[in-house]
């Protein structure tokens, strides 16, 4: 893991506390001893598909259970105290919603179900805060990806909750939603509220928050700001791959340049590792005016987020 | 409104969608029809013998069965299948509370056509001849026999992803097909624990005696078809609620 000060997988003021915590489902371990807690404000759960976002939820809220560690919110374990769930909002991942009810009836039924307010005010306030009224009367079977994500976000709103745990909450919104989605989730977390945020878009958690939880085959690959992970990211190389006309030329004018890491010729490309995208960038057009070189393609294949977080991840192995 | 009544009622509108409400609607009139296709050429005797027959197949053995089956091994099954497992499970309200609305929903909507399945009966009784005062009989062990079903497939459906499809065979199988051969034991068929109490409460004119070797070994009690009915009710509520609150609700 990267050696941050101060342990940042831990927050001084834990809402939730996640202590060694393991989960296994047969031999397949999903979560493996997960340490880190979450406090007031707008956390990040990142990681790639199948890293272990969802299954950590799901035993914060405690939907599953743990095979090894502990989980407390507000200092309860949900599995045995469901009287922290009036101050849990839970947004999962799952079209979890039910298709014959419309968007009002079912803001109004989690209302009911939370022993919240029930009132016309309370279900109207929730859903404007995501602007679905103008849809609340249709049936949810007829809604777009985006309105059921949007009306699962007012469903868990309508209790006022002091804990928001959000799986992928931005998932099938469009551009103008995921704006309204994000400046909800700033306003929620000026309030004070905790809010935790899971997504395997490293982009899209940087316009919530700045500290990050990362994890990556259900183990912490890193934690803190989101600068202090990129400036842990730093050293990975880049890859670039150039379509060219005399790739193995190409090839042999980059391996002089110090900056380059590594350089393969498959057929008409070249695919380069650089630790420093921007020499790269200037060496290039003055290698090609003087080996007449002609280049047709130019792409840096952006290393994904498993890939970053593998290298992470290998630092501590 | 509370937590428990909004369960019960958001279940029922998940469970008695409109397909069900006409597909139960039509298999309802099926004892109804049968009666009066037989009672063309008999006499008041005969008809109380289609009756005791009728109310044994299809009422009892097929019909009731069929539509608790389907209510209530959906209950809980469309809710894990649908995801909204999580919606209902992380509220500040006990599993027993969930439980039991579930199996209160399930058995209000089977009772709903199973009530109108022996009206129905009844009243072409009535046409053909009989009294109307076997009904009150038939809807209270049809609505003992939707308790029992109503609270093991309930359970059901939450073990198994097609509780439909374990609970016909159970019908099928180890209700119509062993206690058939092994009468002694009747106690595990729920249609027949409710046809005992449906036996025991006829009026005296209604030759019931005819149609006892249904049920088997059971007595024609409604004592003993109640007790039976809350003490499965009770461990079946009990075994779900244990489930519900100790493994993982995804």
């Amino acid at each position: 893991m990267t050696e941050l000060p101060h342990d940042p997988a831990q927050v001084a003021n834990a809402t939730v506390q996640v202590n060694a915590v393991s989960k296994w489902f047969g031999t397949k371990v999903a979560v493996s001893d997960l340490t880190c807690s979450f406090g007031p404000g707008i956390t990040g759960l990142l990681g790639p598909n199948g890293a272990g976002k969802t299954t950590l939820l799901r035993m914060i809220t405690g939907l599953m259970r743990t095979s090894e560690g502990t989980v407390s919110v507000f200092g309860e374990d949900p599995k045995k105290e469901t009287k922290v769930y009036r101050r849990i909002g839970f947004v999962p991942e799952d079209d979890a919603v039910y298709g014959f009810l419309t968007a009002r009836e079912f803001v109004r039924y989690a209302a009911q179900l939370s022993k919240a307010d029930t009132s016309a005010a309370a279900v109207e306030k929730a859903l404007s805060k995501v602007n679905m009224l103008s849809s609340a009367d249709r049936p949810i079977t007829q809604h777009s990806k985006g309105m059921r994500q949007r009306t699962k976000v007012a469903a868990a709103l309508v209790n006022d909750p002091d804990l928001l745990i959000l799986d992928e909450p931005l998932n099938g919104a469009d551009p103008a939603q995921r704006a309204v989605l994000i400046a909800l989730f700033h306003e929620l977390a000026a309030a004070g509220r905790t809010l935790i945020v899971s997504s395997h878009v490293l982009a899209e958690v940087e316009r919530m928050t700045d500290r990050v939880i990362a994890i990556l085959d259900g183990k912490l690959a890193a934690a803190g700001g989101i600068r202090a992970i990129r400036s842990a990211m730093s050293h990975i190389p880049h890859k670039v791959r150039i379509e060219v006309d005399q790739p193995r030329q190409l090839g042999k004018v980059l391996l002089d340049l110090p900056a380059i890491v590594g350089v393969q010729v498959q057929g008409d490309c070249v695919e380069i590792e650089t630790q420093d995208l921007a020499a790269l960038g200037s060496f290039l057009p003055g290698a090609v005016r003087e080996n007449s070189l002609r280049i047709t393609r130019f792409e840096t294949v952006d290393a994904s987020l498993e890939s970053v977080f593998r290298h992470l991840v290998k630092d501590r192995l | 409104m509370t937590a428990f009544v909004s369960i019960i009622r958001v279940t029922l509108r998940q469970l008695v969608g409109r397909k069900r409400a006409v597909g139960f609607g039509l298999l309802s009139l099926i004892p109804a029809g049968l009666l009066l296709a037989a009672s063309r050429a008999r006499d008041v005797e005969g008809i109380d013998t289609d009756l005791g027959a009728l109310v044994v197949t299809p009422y009892f053995s097929v019909v009731l069965p069929l539509i608790a089956l389907i209510f209530a091994g959906s209950a809980l099954s469309d809710e894990r299948r649908d995801k909204t497992l999580s919606f209902l499970v992380l509220r500040p309200i006990g599993r027993l509370q969930i439980v039991v609305a579930k199996t209160l929903a399930a058995t209000a909507a089977s009772t709903m056509f199973v009530v109108v399945c022996a009206t129905l009966l009844c009243v072409s009784y009535v046409v053909v001849g009989g009294e109307i005062n076997v009904l009150p009989s038939i809807v209270v062990g049809g609505t003992m026999a939707c308790v029992l079903y109503c609270s093991v497939f309930v359970l059901l459906g939450y073990l198994t992803t097609r509780p439909t499809i374990v609970g016909l065979l159970y019908v099928l199988l180890i209700e119509n097909a062993l206690v058939e051969e092994l009468p002694r034991i009747s106690s595990i068929s729920p249609w027949r624990v409710g046809l005992a109490a449906t036996i025991d409460m006829m009026p005296q004119s209604f030759p019931a005696r005819a149609i006892l070797g249904a049920i088997g070994n059971l007595a024609p009690s409604m004592p003993s078809a109640l007790g039976a009915t809350v003490v499965t009710a009770v461990v079946a509520v009990g075994i779900s609620t244990i489930l519900l609150s100790r493994t993982d609700s995804v």
